[in-house]
This record gives C-alpha cells, structure tokens and sequence, in this order.
C-alpha cells in the first residue's frame, strides 16, 4: 500500500507545484514539497494526515483547474531510452522484493520515519529525547517527513513501505537529466546521459544509493535541479524551491545550496530575492526546530572547522584520498574520469561558463568535506566511506560538464 | 562522423563502462532477489538480515511497557544496538555503554535486558544482569597458575566473594584444585550450607574463576568448607575484575590458636568454623558469632582475638588501586 501511495501522491503534488510555478520533475518536486510542507506545518502541531490529505485536494484542484505548461515533445533516441527503462523497472522490482539491508536507512533515516509517523510529528517524544535513543537527532527530516507518510498510507511502522520513494527518486533524477540535457544541448545528450546516470554502480548500489534509504542520491537530484535552474537562468523561485529542498534533506545540503545561492547571485542578479524566500522559510523552519531540538551523537563541524589550521596535513592527505574515489571504477565507471576530460575538453574550446559554473561547484565542496573530516579523529579511510556519497551530490555539476563538452565535441 | 553518432558512441562506452563495473553485482543481486521472490516477506528478511532481525521477535516477547535496556559489550557494539532500537520502536530502549554503565543504575539483577556482543554473536539475546556477568567472566582468559604451594583434604577458604562494588570495582574469588589422585571434592558456601561436589582426577586443574556464582548460581560473601578425599593441592584469590587486580588469599586447615594478633585494616573479618554458635572477645567486647558465620566489624589500628576457639580472625584493607589487602594471623 506504502508503496502505490509512493507513485501516487508524490507525483501528484509535483504535478501540481509544476503547474502553479512552472515544469518542475513531477516526483522529485512532489517529494520536496511533501516533505518541506508537513515539516513545517508539523512545527505548528498540524497533524501530518490532515496536511497530507489537504495537499492532496489542493493538488487535485490545481490539477484540475490550471493547464499543463506548454512543452514540445522530445524524441528521445530508443536504445538510451530503453537502457535506462530497463535499470528503473530492474531498481523497482529489486526494492520490491529484496528487503532493506542499508545500515543508516535503517538505524537512522527510517527510525525517524517510524517515529514522525507513529508520534504524529517532527517534534514527539522521540525528538526530545523522552523515550530513549534517537540517532543524530537534529538531522533535516524531509525524506524521512516522505517515508513516514508511506508508512501511515501503509498503516504500520514497517520500512518496506518506502522502499519505492528511493527508488523513484533516482528515476526522477534520471528523468530530470534527460529532459534538462534535451533542453539545454539534444535529446540525444540527455537520453545517454540519463542512461549512464541510472546504471552507475554507486545509484543502484543497496549500500548508499537508490536500493538503499539513504539521502544522498535525493539531496544529488535536488541539486542537480537547482543547478540546471541557475544554468537556464529562468525561474529564481524553482531555483529557491530546490534549494529549500537541499537544506532539509541531509546536512550536506546547507552547504552546498549556500554556495549555489552564492553563484545564482552572480546568475539571477536582483531577482535572487525571490529565491530567499522559500529558502528562508525553510531555513526558518529547520534553525527554529533544532533551537529546541538536542543534538545526541552528530559530530559538531561548526566548532570543529574552526582548528582546520592545526590540521593541514590531515585536510592535504583527506584531499588525496578523496581524490582517488572518482577513479574507482567499481562505483562509477569510467563517469567521473570523462568529467574530467570533459571539463579538459571545454578548457580548450574556451567554453569558461560550464567549466567554471562546475568547478565552482565541485572544487570547493570537496574541499569542504576534507576539511570537515580533517578536523575530527577519523581515519582516512573513512574517505571511502564518505566520498561516494559526495559524489552522488555533485552529479548534476559533473553531468552536465561532460554534457557540455559532448554537445561541442559534437557539433563540431 | 554525424553529430548523431559521437554522442551515441560516447554515451554508449559511458554506459559500458558503468555496465561492465556493475555487473558482478548486479548478476548476484538479481539472482538474490530471484530466490528471495518466492519467498514470504518475513522468510526474505530472516534471509537479508540474519540472526540480528531473527532475535528481534524474543526481545519483543520482553512483558512491560518501559524502556528495554541495551546492554553492549562494548561501545563498538552501537551499530547493532541502534538497529535493535530501530527495530523495536514504537517500544522505547535505553542503551548502556557496558554492563558496568548497566549497573551504575539502580537494576534488578533479575530482570532481562538485550545484551549485544557481537565478538560472540551478531544478534540480540535476552539475558538478566548475572547471565550477563558470568558470561563476560567466562570470556574472560584463563589465568595461567603455579601449581599451588597450600595442600590438604579438609581445608577452609576463609574468604568467598561474588559482589558488585560501586563501579568500576567487582568482586570475584578465583579458585584452583589439583587432586593428587583420583577422588572427590565437596565443597560447602558458609554461612548457607550450600554444597556441590564433584570428581577429582589425578594431576587435574580445577579453576572456578567465580566460584560463588558458578557453584551455587547467586552473588554473596561467605567463606568455603572443602573436603577431599584425596589431598589437593589449592589456592585462591580475590580479584577485582573491574581493575584488572588480585589478592591472593591463606588457606587454613583449621582456625589457629588463640589468641590471634592482627595488624589494621579497614574491617576485621570474624570466621566462626564451629557447627555451633560461639562466643568471643575481640579487641575487649564480647561478641556471639552464630555458627559458621562470616562476619564483619571495624578493624582497630591493632586486632586481638582473646577468646573463641574455632574463630579465625584476619583484616581487610582496600588499596588505592583497588585492590585488597588482606592480613593473616
């Protein structure tokens, strides 16, 4: 039940934002907005099935009543297509039938889920503490917001009933990367690149990304979205609502949608006004909730990062170790290694933007992570733990160089 | 080349390549989830997750509605800890760093807890604090001792312990039998009269590292009654397993003579051998120990025992790195 709720409602509601603020990737817009929305209104104590059940009329009615965005249809090459078609249904069989084994999804993400769902909110007597352990206890909830109300759909605190939100989830990044790239360069660009997306070993893998419970391939897509927005340079309130997105996703995503925010100033100009305001409402929200909230066992970074001086040969030797993840061939391929080509490619046809726009995302966002894990007493190993899941995040950025430098290359 | 084909054939060789790094696991992935499909969901989960989901069902068995304890072996045990947590909410846990986190608490020794020891196995097990106790002393490795110097077939062990001190402190006696022949060895917890026997053979190491709680199962202070029927060769300490420290302790084959001078210590301890009640004098007051009694009274700077035949007196003193000193007429 958890599970046709998933490809239902989610959908449903990013139709409707899709309709009232422009085409938006339906389930990826869906599982934002449920999310930001119920955390919110949660806040005030609004029940979480009241909210649900009055976003579904709403949806209903601007589904009804506004017309879809006008859209040329794109053909698509089939071989691409059918790739990538063939890896969503294998992803959503796999979730359906192989129970979740991820660690964190388990011990962390989707005991959130359970206890929004079964305490009615984000602020119950597991978040303050009062009945025992609650894991990283000021992590952002929003997609634990989503697999809650697949467990309320579900009528029990079982994960299984989630399993389709993170597997949709890296089909509508997929998705999203097609339409953008047959946007942005050909349709043929987004067909391949959608396909080389969706079968990456780290997406599919049952550890950290869509077969897991993860955040990492979410806060990667909503992300990605954002940053095709500043790149079309259209709507700075889809860029502002991604954004909001990002932040309450995993804590990785204030970060990185400061520095987004930092380069849509550049892009959007004045009308980076209307991008703050979904962000500070969602900041609003998550600063408001954690000001009551305790931490429990979360590693405090934002006192820690202020030794990074006392720490240069372990953020010099964190930087290598990151360094050698994108050449791990049994996570991503050869994806990374022709991102790097690709950006050498652009370097030599002087196409600065979609270098530098990349650049400005990857570089110091790498540099970010090393220096957080540089100032705690973790091994470099851990590097191999971690650095996966930053890559997931930065694949909009990476995808899109290597778009760019095949749409040259090409039209050569 | 058409624009139309450099695109596909680097989109294809991407996608190859991704291909080719995720085939092996996703050959073995599908194939787990072809043989999981025919199966209930809750057959894939015992299948998926192991023993750890597979003793979930027992933990929940657990009556009551409060906070179930978790109980780790050690803080490396949290991974586990956290899914059983997971697993069992909406019933709210309560995790413990060790056993002796666990018993800083005011517990009933009775009452079951989850206890994670994943260097034993990697599931939850229901267990009370004294299973728990006697299972970490049995992991515990086996002291390695000289053959004892003390030998008799009727001998006291004046002194036997299983108590939790305020932690890190927690006391245990250790003792070791070798029989000289083949035989048996009874021996008596007193003041209880609680007693178990079992064979001798020749040459044998016997080693009860708790002897109070492996032999008659329940914590205490008491002193030991052994016979033989064969001389044995013996000894015994007092160790604080909490601090890694040991004291051994004197055997006695019969209370020695009186009067009995002792030096200070904290307590000075009163061991009345006789099958009846006696009456002695002790630093000048005259006390009534009922029979086989142990007990226990402020110790002076010095220690007389005047009157009392049968009584062993000796003290007790603990010492700044927790351990005991004892002190033997």
């Amino acid at each position: 039940m958890g599970m046709l709720f998933t490809v239902v409602f989610f959908p449903l509601l990013g139709a409707a934002v899709g309709r009232c603020v422009g085409r938006m990737q339906p389930f990826l817009a869906g599982a934002g907005i449920a999310g930001s929305v119920l955390f919110l209104t949660s806040l005030a104590h609004v029940p979480l099935p009241f909210t649900a059940g009055a976003m579904v009329v709403l949806s209903l009615v601007v589904v009804w009543r506004k017309r879809k965005p006008i859209a040329t249809p794109i053909r698509y090459p089939r071989l691409p297509t059918m790739i990538a078609a063939g890896f969503a249904i294998w992803l959503l069989a796999f979730t359906a039938i192989v129970p979740l084994d991820d660690y964190d999804g388990r011990a962390v993400w989707l005991f959130k889920a359970k206890a929004i769902a079964h305490e009615g909110g984000v602020d119950g007597p597991l978040f303050r503490l009062q009945t025992g352990v609650s894991p990283r206890n000021q992590y952002p909830l929003l997609l634990p917001i989503d697999a809650a109300l697949t467990m309320i759909a579900g009528r029990e605190l079982d994960d299984r009933h989630a399993r389709w939100l993170y597997a949709c989830l890296a089909i509508g990044f997929a998705l999203e990367v097609r339409r953008r790239f047959a946007s942005l360069f050909s349709p043929e660009v987004g067909a391949w690149l959608a396909a080389a997306l969706i079968c990456l070993p780290a997406i599919l893998s049952p550890a950290i990304g869509a077969a897991s419970a993860g955040c990492d391939v979410a806060l990667g897509a909503f992300a990605a979205c954002a940053f095709f927005e500043l790149i079309e340079g259209e709507s700075p309130l889809r860029f502002g609502v991604w954004l909001s997105f990002m932040t309450l996703t995993k804590r990785e995503g204030l970060p990185l949608a400061a520095l987004l925010l930092a380069i849509g100033v550049v892009a959007f100009g004045q009308r980076i006004a209307v991008a703050l305001m979904p962000l500070a409402a969602a900041l609003a929200g998550l600063f408001y909730w954690r000001s009551y909230v305790k931490p429990t066992d979360e590693p405090a970074f934002g006192g820690l990062i202020l030794d990074l001086p006392r720490h240069g040969r372990r953020f010099a030797e964190f930087l290598v170790a990151f360094a050698r993840e994108p050449l791990r061939f049994s996570m991503w391929g050869m994806l990374w290694l022709a991102v790097f080509v690709a950006i050498v490619v652009l370097l030599l046809r002087r196409r600065w933007k979609p270098v530098v726009v990349t650049l400005a995302i990857i570089l110091p966002m790498i540099a970010l992570y090393a220096a957080v894990v540089a100032v705690t007493n973790w091994e470099p190993d851990v590097m191999y733990g971690l650095a996966p899941r930053l890559l997931i995040h930065l694949l909009g950025p990476g995808l899109y160089a290597l778009a760019a430098a095949l749409h040259v290359t090409a039209a050569r | 080349m058409s624009r139309r084909r450099v695109i596909t054939l680097a989109g294809a060789a991407l996608v190859l390549s991704s291909l080719i790094a995720a085939a092996p696991a996703l050959v073995s992935e599908t194939r787990r989830a072809a043989a999981l499909a025919r199966m209930p969901y809750k057959e894939r989960r015992h299948r998926v997750l192991g023993p750890l989901w597979d003793s979930i069902d027992a933990v929940k068995r657990i009556p009551g509605t409060g906070a179930i304890p978790i109980v780790m072996r050690r803080p490396e045990d949290i991974d586990p800890t956290l899914l059983v947590s997971s697993y069992l909410y909406p019933r709210a846990t309560k995790h413990f760093w060790s056993l002796e986190f666990y018993r800083s608490e005011p517990i009933s020794l009775t009452a079951p807890a989850v206890y994670i020891d994943t260097s034993r196995t990697n599931a939850a097990r229901v267990m009370t604090y004294l299973d728990i106790r006697a299972e970490q002393i049995r992991d515990r490795p086996l002291p390695v001792h000289p053959l004892p110097s003390f030998t008799g077939t009727d001998f006291m062990v004046p002194f036997a312990a299983a108590v939790e001190g305020g932690p890190p402190d927690a006391y245990m006696t250790e003792v070791v039998f070798v029989p000289e022949n083949a035989g048996s060895i009874s021996m008596t917890f007193e003041p209880a009269g609680e007693r178990i026997a079992f064979a001798a053979r020749p040459g044998e190491r016997i080693v009860y590292r708790d002897v109070v709680y492996e032999a008659y199962h329940h914590l205490g202070i008491g002193w030991l009654r052994v016979s033989a029927t064969t001389p044995v060769h013996a000894a015994a300490w007092l160790v604080n397993r909490g601090r890694e420290q040991r004291a051994e302790i004197a055997l006695f084959a019969a209370a020695p003579p009186l009067p009995q001078r002792l030096g200070s210590g904290d307590r000075l301890w009163l061991l009345n051998s006789n099958g009846r009640a006696t009456r002695v004098m002790v630093n000048g007051t005259e006390m009534r120990l009922p029979s086989h009694a142990l007990t226990s009274v402020p110790s002076l700077a010095s220690n007389n025992l005047d009157e009392g035949p049968g009584v062993l007196a000796f003290t007790s003193r603990k010492l700044p790195n927790g351990n005991t000193e004892f002190a033997w007429p």
